[in-house]
């Protein structure tokens, strides 16, 4: 009879004990979600993430664990499932820090997704305004890496001029990013239509030109060899084996001509890279994590 | 050079695949439909596919073993040609290997060294050679 009168006491005790146990199991579940996300384990983040939010969908950290679902697609290299995470996350957000980060994420995925003009819509959407000085640069400095991709000098030019990062990595200390912007623009190139007209007068030489000398030697020696022995069978009255030498040297003096169109490419391409390299290790990558 | 000429003689008679009364001729550039799961495939491009990987059989077991130490790049000559033979028209394929062959040679100097399963190899894929085709002309 006494312990019948004890359960309304009993059950006003142990309510906020149950609230502070689920309250302490809903921080354990986040802590480990962020766990998992530090230790690069994203996927497996992304479940926790959504356990907490089925489990609690009204504690205030759910609005969180759904962007970091979507930060943890795009760490996780799932770029289309990080942007549409993204974009559906930035339509239910009421524009607060969250929001911000998630546009520079979402900005952050069209640019691994080499989508430029999208990663630079993005950036621009950010209000200055709302960012730390810090966060502001890295802005301006992922806006740059876009502007530089899609090989626009002007406007990457202007927005080194706006700011002076300090350089890092190894690079020297006095290189400026205007310099080097500027710089970039200068680059000698080597034009693959002169090349491939080169290859075409004299096989080999558009390969010279490019600088790639073991591939130029080698398709002169073999165009010599086979016109050599075309016009030596001519000589010789053997029209059926220059026929067959001339239907193989077709095949090799057309290769010679994509090889040297193909040589100044890669010549260009592999300087463009060095150089965008010597910017990265100089000056940081794109797309570094903001506070705000 | 033999399996090139292998292939230069058997398969430059087939057409580029694609049959013009049913579909469309696939896009040059087009990716191929084995990499895509695209099983639309037209018939010529599949009778192309199967003689080429039976010549590259072929080739890789009874003759390359033969020749040479191996291919120092990855993917391997052979399979370099097999791939650009059927993922485009045959001439030009057939371009696509030989300049394989041409540039081989420099790519040991230049190109990047990576680890495979038959040892370090140079990387150089098809893409590394074809990127340029979607880009403005200089």
């Amino acid at each position: 009879m006494t312990a019948i009168k004890c359960w309304p006491f009993l059950i006003l005790i142990l309510i906020p004990v149950a609230e502070a146990a689920a309250g302490h199991e809903a921080d354990d579940l986040f802590a480990f979600a962020d766990h998992l996300d530090e230790k690069h384990e994203y996927y497996r983040a992304v479940t926790e993430y959504m356990r907490f939010i089925f489990l609690y969908p009204e504690d205030s950290r759910s609005q969180e664990c759904r962007f970091r679902i979507c930060r943890s697609y795009l760490e996780g290299g799932r770029l289309d499932d990080a942007v549409n995470c993204l974009i559906e996350f930035l339509g239910s957000s009421d524009g607060d820090d969250l929001a911000l980060s998630a546009r520079y994420s979402l900005g952050a995925a069209h640019y691994c997704l080499h989508d430029y003009p999208a990663a630079l819509v993005q950036l621009e959407l950010i209000p200055e305004k709302s960012l730390s000085i810090t966060g502001r640069n890295a802005v301006t400095y992922s806006r740059l890496w876009c502007y530089l991709h899609q090989k626009d000098f002007r406007s990457a030019y202007a927005l080194a001029g706006m700011f002076d990062p300090k350089p890092t990595g190894y690079g020297p200390v006095n290189t400026t990013l205007s310099r080097t912007v500027a710089e970039l623009e200068l680059l000698p190139r080597r034009k693959p239509a002169l090349a491939g007209i080169m290859s075409a007068v004299i096989p080999g030489t558009g390969q010279f030109y490019s600088g790639h000398w073991e591939d130029g030697a080698l398709s002169l020696l073999l165009n010599a060899l086979f016109i050599g022995g075309i016009i030596h069978s001519l000589g010789n009255d053997h029209n059926e084996t220059a026929a067959v030498l001339g239907f193989f040297e077709l095949g090799w003096y057309s290769a010679n001509i994509y090889n040297a169109v193909d040589s100044a490419h890669q010549t260009n391409r592999r300087q463009w890279e060095r150089h965008l390299d010597f910017i990265e290790n100089t000056f940081g990558s794109p797309f570094q994590p903001i506070r705000y | 050079m033999i399996f090139t000429i292998a292939i230069q003689c058997i398969l430059l008679p087939i057409p580029a695949d694609g049959i013009p009364d049913r579909k469309p001729a696939r896009d040059m550039r087009g990716p191929d439909p084995e990499l895509t799961g695209n099983r639309n495939e037209t018939e010529s491009g599949s009778y192309k596919k199967t003689i080429v990987r039976w010549v590259a059989t072929v080739y890789r077991r009874y003759m390359s073993p033969a020749m040479s130490r191996g291919c120092p790049c990855h993917p391997s000559c052979s399979e370099y040609m097999v791939q650009a033979v059927i993922r485009y028209p045959v001439p030009v394929g057939i371009i696509l290997g030989l300049d394989r062959l041409l540039h081989e040679a420099g790519e040991i100097k230049r190109g990047r060294w990576i680890e495979t399963p038959s040892g370090p190899l140079i990387h150089d894929p098809l893409e590394n050679h074809i990127f340029w085709w979607d880009d403005d002309c200089d």
